[in-house]
């Protein structure tokens, strides 16, 4: 359907807990998961998408994220800038529990650029940090016996640690 | 060192069933599935894991339980760290290991023999290798072919291959390697015994090699021995040769001659007369082949003279050249090289302070090529005649070094201000340039962005901080050059042997104000020569120079001081 320009036309979300979201369809399209459900519609899709898996808290922040992003680049130039001081504030404002929740949330809804950024932000944080650390921020348990831990350091020994230039 | 399979391996190998996999114990089960962007968002969020019960199980993931991200989540974290931090994550558990060996596509291995029974583990962890490098050390044995080949047989599809002082590896090894990896695209090696049959198993198995790059290969010393190293089935896709400390380099000039679409070649320090193979390429061409596609040539300490300059002016489609301490080119070649070569746009050299190439070439050079864009002077002793003219003529010229010089002072610079309007990077060091050439950069070289002087006696702190004042958007760059800084430094303007590569700015790292004692010392100097380059710091007499050149070029040049 064309003629009317897409960014005039609104979709709407529902979350989890039922909290409904009006997005235009320029910011949906960058939900791709949302964008192949209303591509592979015969119809207009007049009524709520229902999300089964995003909470509204994860929504908002995506939403948040995409409306900037877009106010950004479509704007004057001093733009990077601002958006290198949102990206930092947007991920500073997260717990880690809300980081990842939001990551499944991005990864689910397929939100490109969001994701890379959200996945370079966890990058960050589990850098140069111990092993520990990062079962820890992950809740992960061990599954290694021992045993296994020991021979697995072992074999890591033979890949060098430095930075492998071509 | 590991050297039986770890139980940890036996967990990888049955990865593959990946219901059997728990990624974590705390009772929510984590995605394993990967994300297809079709799915409907009416589908929860069905996780098909296998838990201890033997059932499937849906759960209803709730922000507060999170524990673990998707696979491709995983992998692309893993992406941007480092070798190290991906060897503590494969520790974090079982799911992580088999994620993180999935998306490694490079490796760095120590190559030392005992890595031979840790080498189907670690290849069944890191299944999906493009790029891998083996390095061992000197005091160790190395891997020999049968590593080499149980590797090459796990990693079909590896595009890069370096190895280090592999000294076991042996001819049949790398063409049993050859045989199985035929994707690859770049080859690299240092310091290893093969010779010719293994390169030519290479460059016959491998007719996607882009980019061979060769040094201290010790096999090919002989020359009686050594049969030719032919271009192979790689003829067309070689891009870039590079050689270096090669006894016998000489023997790849079937190479070189063969690889029509040649793009980069570098000689480095590889003994025999170079000016032939020179004039067969340009022979070449003359017979009708078209220019030869070679746009970039690096030849450093090789035997070469005005022979060979004069043969390379033939390849008309040169853009960059660096001529590295080349005492047998003169002017002469030079000039013959701006006639012919008018794409040129990168020129570095290397005079060593032997005084075969200065005006006359550089005016040649002026005249020639006007796209002249990076110009590296070390050890050259250009004066206002040839700075004019490159200035007014050149007016691309955007990034000047002038390193070593005896004849740049103040004038030059302030004529170098007056003229150079393209300018945006300028680097001296070494040259008698004091605070008066620096007030001349206050006005001139209007694009001019950095600028960087080093062992510059005349130039004080001061003078770069006046500088700074008065062009504000100038970045300056300066270690005062303070005597007592210099007796500390190990290098000098004169004969260095680290080259200078551009951009200087970004290389050096220790050019602050105040702090320079180290900055730019060569990496690959011997003790030896590091006190010679401290007197020759010191004294710049002739004598010194002189013999020292002797002794370097083996008594083929006498240096004369113009």
């Amino acid at each position: 359907m064309s003629g009317i320009s897409d960014t005039e036309r609104m979709i709407t979300l529902k979350t989890v807990e039922g909290t409904l979201f009006d997005v235009k369809s320029s910011i949906a399209k960058d939900l791709k998961t949302v964008q192949a459900f209303i591509d592979d519609s015969d119809d207009d899709v007049t009524s709520p998408i229902p999300l089964p898996n995003v909470f509204t808290r994860e929504l908002s922040r995506i939403l948040d994220y995409l409306n900037n992003h877009h106010r950004f680049r479509s704007g004057i130039e001093k733009a990077d800038e601002e958006m290198a001081r949102y990206d930092a504030e947007f991920a500073k404002s997260m717990s880690h529990e809300e980081l990842k929740a939001l990551i499944l949330a991005a990864n689910y809804l397929n939100v490109k650029d969001l994701l890379e950024f959200l996945n370079q932000t966890v990058a960050d944080v589990i850098q140069n940090k111990s092993v520990e650390f990062v079962r820890n921020f992950f809740g992960i348990e061990n599954d290694y016996t021992p045993e296994e831990e020991e021979k697995l350091r072992n074999e890591n020994e033979w890949a060098f640690n430095g930075v492998e230039q071509d | 060192m590991g050297n039986t399979a770890s139980t940890a391996a036996a967990a990888v190998a049955s990865r593959r069933e990946s219901a059997a996999v728990q990624g974590n114990r705390s009772g929510i089960s984590s995605k394993s599935r990967s994300v297809s962007s079709s799915v409907s968002p009416m589908i929860s969020s069905t996780v098909n894991s296998v838990d201890d019960d033997g059932g499937s199980r849906r759960d209803f993931v709730e922000p507060d339980y999170i524990s673990d991200l998707p696979d491709e989540c995983l992998a692309s974290v893993f992406q941007s760290l480092s070798s190290a931090d991906r060897n503590r994550c494969s520790l974090v558990c079982r799911r992580w290991l088999q994620i993180e060996g999935q998306s490694r596509h490079r490796v760095s291995l120590n190559a030392q023999s005992e890595l031979l029974p840790a080498i189907p583990s670690l290849f069944s962890r890191f299944d999906s290798v493009t790029k891998l490098a083996l390095k061992c050390d000197r005091r160790s044995a190395s891997i020999g072919d049968d590593a080499l080949v149980l590797i090459s047989r796990r990693c079909p599809n590896l595009t890069r291959l370096k190895l280090r002082a592999c000294r076991e590896l042996t001819d049949a090894g790398m063409e049993a390697f050859a045989k199985n990896c035929k994707g690859l695209k770049k080859l690299s090696c240092g310091s290893c015994m093969f010779g010719s049959r293994a390169m030519n198993a290479v460059l016959e198995n491998c007719g996607s090699l882009e980019e061979l790059s060769v040094k201290r290969l010790r096999g090919i010393t002989d020359a009686a021995a050594a049969e030719p190293i032919g271009p192979g089935t790689a003829a067309q896709s070689l891009r870039t040769i590079c050689l270096k400390e090669l006894y016998n380099g000489q023997c790849f000039s079937s190479l070189i001659l063969g690889a029509k679409n040649l793009r980069t070649l570098k000689l480095f320090r590889c003994s025999g007369d170079w000016d032939k193979l020179f004039q067969l390429i340009s022979e070449r061409s003359l017979g009708g082949s078209g220019a030869p596609s070679i746009v970039e040539i690096h030849l450093e300490r090789l035997q070469i003279s005005d022979v060979g300059l004069q043969a390379i002016s033939n390849c008309s489609n040169l853009e960059i050249l660096h001529l590295v301490k080349t005492p047998e080119c003169t002017d002469v070649g030079l000039i013959a090289i701006s006639e012919r070569c008018k794409l040129l746009r990168k020129l570095h050299i290397d005079g060593w302070k032997a005084n075969r190439i200065g005006d006359e070439g550089l005016i040649g050079v002026a005249k020639g090529c006007p796209n002249l864009q990076e110009l590296v002077l070390i050890g050259v002793n250009p004066t206002k005649l040839s700075l004019e003219m490159l200035a007014s003529n050149c007016l691309n010229l955007e990034r000047l070094a002038l390193c070593g010089s005896d004849t740049v002072g103040d004038p030059e610079i302030s004529c170098i201000a007056a003229k150079c309007v393209a300018l945006k990077k300028l680097c001296i060091k070494g040259c008698p340039v004091s605070d008066h050439g620096m007030e001349a950069l206050a006005s001139g070289c209007p694009n001019l962005v950095k600028v960087k002087v080093k062992k510059c006696k005349g130039v004080t702190s001061e003078g770069g901080d006046w500088l700074r004042q008065i062009r504000v958007s100038l970045a300056v760059n300066l270690d005062t050059g303070d005597t007592d800084h210099q007796d500390a430094s190990a290098s000098d303007g004169g004969a260095q042997d680290n080259g200078l590569e551009f951009p200087p700015m970004a290389a050096h790292n220790a050019g602050g104000a105040g702090g320079g004692a180290s900055a730019g010392v060569a990496s690959s100097s011997t003790g030896r020569s590091t006190s010679f380059k401290s007197r020759l710091g010191l004294l710049s007499g002739r004598s010194l120079v002189a013999c020292t050149l002797r002794k370097w070029t083996g008594g083929n040049t006498s240096a004369r001081h113009g």
